[in-house]
């Protein structure tokens, strides 16, 4: 409890220094929910875009930090803002649109977690997010839930029963 | 699966789990914040920033655009895709009535939501389709849902009950009358009128009436004889129908016998717990007076004891977060 204040008073102080202008601090934060935003992203749009639309996100925040009253609210300003980007670059549909330039310049991983995030994105959206949230940016249920300001127990729950359907979907897959 | 390694890591390791990690974790987020020291902003925001101004006056007229369509328009468009008699996909906008005809079959998908099948001579209303509630109105016909929303998202009303997803397959029909009678397949739905509550599982049924809302659910292959005596309880609560109904439950029948305890009162309810008693192996720190009391703690525990699933999973979905 007294680490879990200790930190959000530090993510305060990191919050109210990039909003006088400090990069360095804006860069701690950038580094500290990098993994949290690409994961949340990557439960809604393409591996391959992910990174463009969390940029986007960061850049988002950092026009807006100084519209942000409370720094406290912080990872939940920057989580809706990373949701409202995710949703906005499903509908324009970027990366089914020019598969080509989806791998220019980077070196793809192998196929097979492709095939498995596939399978985790059929998943209904509170089951996607926070697996992959745990078995992609590899954050434990109890970060997922003080990051997302989820209840622990909600997390917990969202982990078992998102796990169990995901087994057995993989498991249909291997069927076919 | 070990749940404690799911969680935090901790405990004994679960292969399966460490695989998916390994597998997955190939796809993790590995960039890091690259200071410089022309700016107060980094070089990729730089960029952006360039292109966000050109595109921002763009996005102004495409906007404006959009906002006066979408006045014109007023009501929202969906998630949902509508195919009627096999044609064409159409956007369903929120507070549209779909109609089929005699002989039209409709098919409505989301790939948020699941799919639901509108059979011929059935009105069915989109009332919401918000993020966390997706509800449609079956004013009469028959629909059969395949839902894959989290559970509690989707809810179907009727004009005697609300039909609250689980996270299931059912079939929900509903007479011209208001009257309404709901199947699952797989999972679970929740049939809610006010404060009554029936939790239909798999294989089970119930039946709702306007003016008294859901009745006892039932599995299907419950007695005749019984499920009769059911139907003439809920409607008339004669004692006569329940003494029918309990002699005739087999130890599966729990699920019914478990709704009527919170449906009974006085002498009936201690009939039908000393006939649950009889089919249910009741934990022993249960007492029959904090049951007939309605204790909500020895409700759960008595619903444990049927083995249809840990009831800390159903409340946990009731939960709002």
């Amino acid at each position: 409890m007294l680490i879990e204040a200790e930190t959000r008073l530090q993510e305060a102080t990191l919050v109210r220094a990039a909003q006088g202008g400090d990069r360095v601090a804006f860069g701690t934060l950038y580094e500290r929910y990098g993994r949290l935003i690409h994961g949340i992203i990557l439960a809604h749009v393409h591996y391959h875009d992910a990174e463009d639309v969390m940029q986007d996100v960061f850049v988002k925040a950092l026009e807006q930090l100084h519209n942000l009253r409370e720094p406290a609210a912080f990872c939940g300003w920057l989580i809706s803002i990373a949701r409202r980007a995710a949703a906005d670059h499903r509908r324009t549909r970027k990366a089914m649109l020019n598969p080509g330039r989806l791998l220019a310049g980077r070196t793809p991983p192998a196929l097979e977690p492709f095939a498995i995030l596939d399978v985790v994105k059929r998943l209904p959206e509170s089951y996607r997010e926070t697996l992959i949230l745990r078995l992609v940016e590899g954050m434990t249920g109890p970060e997922i839930a003080a990051r997302t300001g989820l209840t622990a127990d909600s997390v917990r729950v969202n982990l078992c029963r998102g796990m169990k359907l995901l087994r057995a979907c993989l498991g249909e897959q291997a069927k076919v | 699966m070990n749940e404690d390694y799911l969680w935090d890591r901790s405990g004994e390791q679960d292969k399966e789990i460490m695989h998916l990690e390994g597998v997955l974790g190939q796809l993790r987020w590995q960039g890091s914040w690259q200071p410089t020291t022309a700016s107060n902003i980094p070089p990729w925001a730089q960029r952006k920033l360039l292109w966000t101004a050109a595109a921002a006056i763009l996005l102004i007229g495409i906007a404006a655009t959009v906002f006066l369509h979408e006045v014109r328009t007023k009501n929202s468009v969906t998630s949902w895709r509508l195919s009627l008699a096999g044609g064409k996909e159409k956007v369903v906008r929120a507070g549209q009535v779909i109609e089929t005809a005699k002989a039209t079959h409709g098919v409505m998908e989301s790939e948020f939501i699941g799919e639901v099948h509108i059979d011929p001579n059935s009105r069915l209303r989109v009332l919401s389709a918000r993020d966390d509630e997706h509800r449609l109105a079956l004013d009469h016909g028959t629909i059969r849902a395949l839902i894959w929303a989290p559970p509690t998202s989707f809810i179907v009303d009727t004009p005697s009950a609300h039909a609250v997803d689980l996270g299931c397959q059912y079939t929900l029909r509903v007479a011209k009358n208001g009257a309404g009678l709901l199947t699952v397949e797989t999972g679970w739905v929740a049939f809610q009128w006010h404060d009554v509550e029936s939790f239909i599982p798999a294989g089970a049924a119930c039946i709702t009436r306007q003016g008294s809302g859901p009745g006892t659910p039932y599995f299907l292959n419950a007695p005749a004889t019984m499920t009769a005596a059911l139907d003439q309880f809920d409607a008339t609560g004669s004692d006569d129908a329940l003494k029918t109904v309990l002699s005739g439950a087999r130890p599966r029948d729990g699920l019914t016998l478990w709704h009527l305890l919170g449906r009974t009162h006085g002498e009936q309810r201690v009939e039908v717990l000393n006939r649950f008693v009889t089919l249910v192996n009741l934990p022993s720190d249960v007492s029959r007076r904090n049951i007939l009391a309605g204790d909500r703690k020895s409700m759960d525990a008595a619903w444990d004891a049927l083995q249809l699933g840990d009831t800390s999973w159903w409340r946990e979905w009731k939960r709002r977060w």
